[in-house]
């Protein structure tokens, strides 16, 4: 998505080869594919951005074996910009060359161009004002116990997040409510039970090993603030899985019923407290 | 998995003859019986599957001479979405709906549901781990010394603690319903007995072939509630069908017992008075009275006790 915004490319002509090889592949996540890759990639299109509008041009205004430039004499790279995989000339939008049609300024032989780079990203805005950026994400949950039957049911997830910049919306808000279903079923739901006097495992299978389902889930209540204060491309700072939470509801039951239940807070445990069990 | 044979029946008679050959095992819905062939759960594994679902006239619902008749492959999601049935015997539509997942109510049949095995993961646990068992032949139940947070709250049966899981059952308890076989008609009530394995009274090549719920008397309502750990998918920890209104009050439970349970001294507690907070109460008070808890699953009581008061109210609004 960098790539496309940066060098002025259709999103689908952007192709991503991962090194097979390589211990380690950065996805492109909101965990650490946006705040480790992006100031990078972005970089290197930039660098790339700029071969290509060179190459538009040609050696001596010529396009090799595609004939001569569309482009007028005495164009430079400043006159031309791109968009939707093409260089076209400001002044004159339908004199264009396709991106497949270029060839490498540098060597006629080869037809493609490519960029590298690398270095530090800035410093984040906020550590370069002398504060460091200690607050990102907040969470809000509101439960209500029964105190008859010992049920959790989380009626509100609230969640302001600030991740510097969205780039892909769907991704982000996928990204936070992953992370709540992991929180809820760690909170109230989910139980490794092992037998003690064999060591054998009891929860075998999902009717067992109580994994939330989308039933089990509250309406998820997103505010998203784009401060762009982060140090990744466009000042994101991505948004991580820093709202996974292993206590938050407790403490909610903490509140509602006034005793503290050690998570999962399933019923039976609820109850115990309650006195009822 | 291990292999085994399929075949579509024709009819009742060559299922039974099939059946009764001791090395073949009924399918429907196949939601129970496939995950247990998949985990390979029992010491002995079926040669045969006997598909009923091809035997013609076992999926219907229809109402006769006061008699709401179901075929034993009627699916789950028939029933619950059927109009005469959530309106004159709402327990049953509403246990039905409440099965498992939109997916298996969709396959599992009536039958089905009702002659599943018993839900207990020591008994459950692949590869049949823990193989001394009672409900294998064994002689121990695990779950006595070992985690019995889900078993039963009301002792054992035949020393087994595991409990019955069906949702619909409970509800055709409440309902006084019959359950029909290719050979006789049983009370629901007693259809269900501690086997090796089985969890019914079914015999060998005895087949389901219909349930029979009588119609209400007038002004009888019922109403069924589950609690569970989560809203969809799971078993019941409790559940609960309520009859009241126009005679005798019948209230079932399932999942507190190693069979369904009818709580005859609810029933007792609130014969001859109509249904109040006060009343209610006291029926889920009297519903537990002879319970004796295991040492994780005292927290059953209660909602068991909770959930009777509970649906008792629902009807109200059924």
């Amino acid at each position: 998505m960098v790539v496309a915004e940066e060098m002025g490319a259709k999103w689908e002509d952007v192709v991503i080869e991962y090194d097979n090889k390589a211990p380690f592949t950065p996805v492109g996540g909101g965990s650490d594919g946006t705040t480790a890759a992006s100031w990078v990639i972005k970089e290197a299109a930039a660098a790339c951005k700029k071969l290509v509008l060179e190459a538009a041009l040609g050696p001596g205004g010529m396009m090799g074996r595609m004939g001569p430039s569309p482009f007028p004499p005495g164009t430079k790279p400043e006159d031309l910009d791109t968009a939707d995989s093409k260089v076209f000339l400001k002044s004159d939008p339908s004199k264009s060359i396709p991106f497949g049609q270029l060839q490498n300024p540098f060597d006629d032989t080869r037809q493609s161009i490519g960029a590298i780079a690398n270095g530090r990203p800035p410093r984040a805005l906020w550590t370069w004002m002398g504060k460091k950026l200690d607050t990102m994400n907040t969470q809000y949950i509101e439960v209500a116990v029964d105190t008859e039957t010992g049920e959790v049911e989380v009626l509100r997830h609230v969640v302001t997040a600030d991740p510097g910049k969205i780039m892909r919306r769907t991704s982000l808000e996928s990204q936070i409510h992953q992370v709540m279903l992991f929180s809820d079923g760690a909170q109230l739901t989910e139980e490794i039970v092992w037998d003690k006097a064999t060591g054998v495992r009891l929860t075998s299978n999902m009717f067992d090993y109580h994994k939330p389902t989308i039933l089990d889930m509250a309406p998820m209540e997103m505010d998203l603030l784009e401060t762009r204060a982060g140090n990744a491309a466009y000042g994101a700072s991505g948004i991580s899985h820093s709202l996974a939470n292993t206590h938050i509801i407790i403490c909610a039951i903490q509140n509602a019923i006034g005793k503290w239940v050690d998570p999962p807070a399933t019923p039976d445990k609820v109850l115990r407290a309650l006195g009822k069990a | 998995m291990k292999a085994f044979s399929h075949t579509n029946a024709k009819s009742l008679a060559e299922a039974s003859t099939a059946l009764a050959g001791g090395k073949a095992t009924i399918i429907a819905g196949g939601t129970d019986l496939l995950g247990r062939l998949k985990d390979n759960i029992l010491p002995t594994y079926p040669a045969v599957l006997i598909n009923i679902k091809t035997i013609p006239g076992l999926d219907y619902i229809k109402e006769e001479g006061g008699v709401l008749k179901i075929g034993a492959t009627t699916r789950l999601a028939d029933i619950a979405s059927h109009p005469v049935i959530q309106k004159k015997y709402t327990a049953l539509a509403q246990a039905a709906s409440r099965v498992a997942t939109p997916h298996v109510r969709d396959m599992g049949t009536l039958g089905g549901n009702l002659a599943q095995l018993h839900r207990c993961w020591y008994f459950r646990k692949p590869e049949n781990r823990f193989d001394d068992c009672v409900r294998k032949g064994g002689k121990t139940c695990y779950a006595v010394m070992g985690d019995n947070r889900y078993h039963s709250i009301f002792g054992s049966t035949s020393k087994c603690m595991a409990v019955h899981p069906s949702d619909t059952a409970p509800a055709l308890i409440a309902l006084n319903a019959t359950v029909v076989t290719n050979r006789r008609k049983i009370a629901a009530e007693h259809f269900w007995e501690v086997r090796f394995p089985e969890s019914t009274v079914l015999g060998p090549g005895e087949i389901i072939t219909e349930i029979q719920v009588p119609a209400p008397p007038a002004g009888a309502k019922s109403a069924f509630l589950k609690f569970a750990i989560r809203k969809s998918i799971d078993f019941p920890i409790v559940n609960c069908a309520v009859m009241v209104g126009g005679g005798a009050p019948r209230i079932a439970l399932n999942a507190v017992a190693p069979k369904p349970y009818r709580a005859v001294k609810a029933e007792a507690a609130l014969a001859g008075q109509p249904v109040t907070l006060a009343t209610a109460e006291a029926a889920g008070a009297a519903a537990v009275e002879d319970v004796t808890p295991l040492k994780a699953n005292k927290y059953k009581v209660q909602i068991a006790k909770t959930l009777v008061t509970r649906t008792l109210l629902a009807t109200a609004k059924a």
